[in-house]
């Protein structure tokens, strides 16, 4: 059972539209499916499609994932199955010879995991991670370098799984190993702090590696194990999706914490914890995310991600846009917008001068010199369509395009066809679109509300603030405290928020963390998730900007 | 904004290989036009990890990417009713991985690198500052850039 079982027949890229040298991309490889089966692996890979685009956060991550399928035929169908580990006995003559039963135990099903790598690398050069999909509907599948996984019903959870660990080096969450009853060796973890990011044996609040999600009033360690002998099976004692420090995790009853109760590096079936998604979001973002125009406004400059390392990609500029779609900017003499195209100096002129710009996921949005009409960009050349009457200011973000009525100050949404509108809320000092919904500030700054998604129903999520920043990270929300200017970072609740930093000129909220520029705008800051630390990546700059660039 | 001029995209190279136990082979290296991220390069490592790393002509380290799943000893059994917790299981350290490494011109050389094996005294987690500059990584295997 070789690849003489079969041939490749050719790939097709079934979701996503991001740069191919920019993407976070997922290959899908069918095993022992026949010639006249392909659209059977086909439909799986819709299906995976579905289940991974609607499993957050992957829900919210836009353009920056690519997903193919690489169509393989087999000569039989299905997979082998030993009687040893009580299979059916069956054997199957495939491309990549998957098996159930590895190790005795039927539902571990292993395949060759060379030919799917060279095959993945033939196909897409570029592939970030490969799983085999197994044409067959008996339970089962198995992580490592590849991931596989079967028909059966929910093995797509596997997959998922499997990804947190190839692509994402997220920790597993469990806190046994073998599991059974009894387990011995799995009592206490031994010392030394796990790399990674998911689980810790620190609990201190002001050095906790997933710090910037704990609410200051949750308890660490929030859940101790009571009997480190056993693995701590109490329902969770917190409201879901408290972020604080659980113990039991990475094979160990004790001395080993996750950041939530639940989590899908825990159980499959469950969503990810927030700091799981966290470290998706910002690991499926290849581009970069945080650019700056120069004191004097002379470049544009962008982070390379690490270090204190910038490189130019753009001459003067007069003001920056940025988001899930690009990175665009207006030209300082003429007020002309420019779209960067990815290399540095490249950039293509695609509009006029506007009062205001806004990006969204999908294009740039602008409002005419003399605010009285809203233009969305049509995504190539200079064609705009005008898609609505005047504006006073546009907000956009992943959740897509908010404006307000220039006189009554109402908010109102794009519903995305030319002159459709809803309007959601009344005036406000400030709003900030986020990913998922959008926040304002009362126009006397003295509360901040979330919108709840439907008609014009909002709630008050904190208490006076002086600026919203919206972005990628955690939440999406962060907001400035009136008088201090310190910054808070807010949790998912009402009420809920957590000291982040102090004042900044500036900030940016990026898919990674957020940036801030120094008050004299001196400097730009890159906080470290951890405590109150922030770490000195760049010096003066005029502003900043986050999105896909 | 402090910047040296610089090259994009750096060039990269795809390479898979295949290992059992500690012995390990290079499969194939395939040029590939992909950024490699930040998230790769910057990986925080400890002991016991196991990277490829590219070097230069003086065997100087020029980037360290992590080898995530490679050389693992055991493997993980899913539940069918996902309310049954998953489960591990010892398994045969044999396999394939690929990593995609940053490839400056410079680069000749590329190294499977167990990062400082766990045989020694564990460093005391209280000690402050940077480890002795004492190299205590071991290698695997080094393979030559086909450039
Ligand atoms: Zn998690």
């Amino acid at each position: 059972m070789t690849t003489s079982d079969g041939s490749v027949q050719g790939r097709t890229q079934i979701h996503g539209r991001a740069p191919r040298n920019r993407a976070f991309t997922v290959v899908l490889l069918g095993d022992g499916f026949t010639s006249t089966q392909q659209t059977d692996f086909n439909t799986a890979c819709t299906n995976f499609v579905t289940a991974l685009t609607t499993t957050p956060p992957y829900d919210k991550i836009g353009r920056s994932l690519n997903v193919w399928r690489v169509n393989v035929t087999s000569t039989d169908s299905g997979a082998d199955d030993p009687a040893g580990a009580g299979g059916t006995g069956a054997t199957a003559r495939t491309y990549f010879d998957s098996t159930f039963g590895a190790n005795n135990i039927r539902r571990l099903l292993v395949c060759n995991s060379t030919t799917v790598l060279q095959t993945a690398a033939a196909q897409v050069p570029e592939f970030t991670v490969a799983i085999v999909v197994v044409n067959s509907t008996i339970y089962g599948g198995s992580g490592g370098s590849i991931g596989t996984y079967s028909l059966a019903s929910g093995a797509t959870e596997i997959a998922i799984h499997e990804l947190g660990h190839t692509a994402y080096g997220l920790a597993d969450e469990y806190a046994c190993y073998a599991c059974t009853s009894g387990e011995t060796g799995h009592d206490v973890h031994p010392t030394g702090e796990p790399t990674e990011p998911n689980v810790t044996q620190n609990t201190r609040r002001d050095t906790l590696k997933w710090g910037w999600a704990v609410d200051p009033g949750t308890a660490l360690p929030t859940m101790s194990n009571p009997n480190c002998a056993t693995v701590d099976s109490r329902p969770s004692t917190v409201p879901a999706g408290t972020v604080g420090c659980f113990e039991g995790a990475h094979y160990y009853h004790c001395a080993a914490f996750r950041p939530e109760h639940g989590c899908k590096m825990r159980n499959l079936g469950v969503p990810f914890c927030q700091v799981c998604s966290q470290v998706i979001r910002a690991r499926t973002k290849v581009t970069k995310n945080i650019c700056a125009l120069t004191p004097s406004r002379n470049a544009v400059y962008r982070y390379d991600g690490s270090g204190t390392s910038w490189t130019k990609i753009g001459g003067p500029a007069g003001q920056l846009y940025a988001g899930g779609w690009g990175l665009v900017a207006t030209n300082p003499s003429s007020g002309d917008l420019y779209r960067y195209l990815g290399t540095p100096d490249s950039w293509q002129h695609i509009g006029s001068a506007g009062a205001q710009f806004a990006v969204t996921n999908d294009t740039v949005y602008g409002l005419t010199p003399s605010r009285n009409a809203v233009y969305r960009y049509d995504g190539s050349g200079l064609a705009w369509t005008r898609i609505g009457g005047p504006a006073g200011q546009l907000y956009a973000g992943g959740w897509g395009l908010v404006a307000t009525n220039p006189s009554s100050g109402d908010l109102y949404r794009y519903l995305g066809t030319p002159d459709s509108w809803q309007h959601i809320g009344s005036a406000g000092a400030q709003f900030a679109v986020t990913s998922d919904t959008v926040y304002g500030l009362t126009p006397s700054r003295n509360a901040v509300y979330r919108y709840d998604g439907s008609g014009t129903s909002w709630t008050k999520i904190g208490g006076p603030a002086g600026n919203l920043y919206a972005g990628d990270w955690g939440r999406g929300l962060l907001a400035t405290n009136p008088s201090s200017g310190d910054l808070y970072t807010y949790l998912g609740r009402p009420d809920s928020w957590r000291l982040t930093g102090s004042a900044g000129a500036q900030f940016a909220v990026a898919s990674d963390t957020v940036y801030g520029l120094t008050p004299s705008r001196n400097a730009v800051y890159r906080y470290e998730g951890s405590g109150l630390a922030w770490t000195k990546v760049g010096d003066a700059a005029h502003s900043v900007v986050a999105g896909d660039i | 904004m402090t910047n040296p001029q610089q090259t994009d995209p750096a060039p990269a190279v795809r390479l898979i290989f295949e290992y059992e136990g500690d012995s390990v082979r290079l499969v194939s290296q395939q040029p590939v036009d992909t950024a490699v991220s930040s998230f790769e390069t910057d990986a925080t490592t400890r002991p016991g990890d196991y990277v490829v790393e590219t070097r230069d002509d003086y065997g100087k380290r020029l980037a360290r990417v992590p080898a995530r799943e490679a050389f693992r000893g055991s493997a993980e059994v899913f539940p069918e009713d996902q309310k049954e917790p998953i489960t591990r299981v010892d398994v045969e350290a044999r396999g394939a991985f690929t990593v995609i490494v940053p490839a400056p011109a410079e680069a000749v050389q590329v190294a499977v690198v167990h990062v400082d094996p766990p045989e020694r005294e564990p460093r005391s987690e209280d000690i402050i500052g940077p480890p002795a500059e004492v190299r205590q990584d071991v290698d695997l295997a080094t393979f030559q850039l086909e450039r």
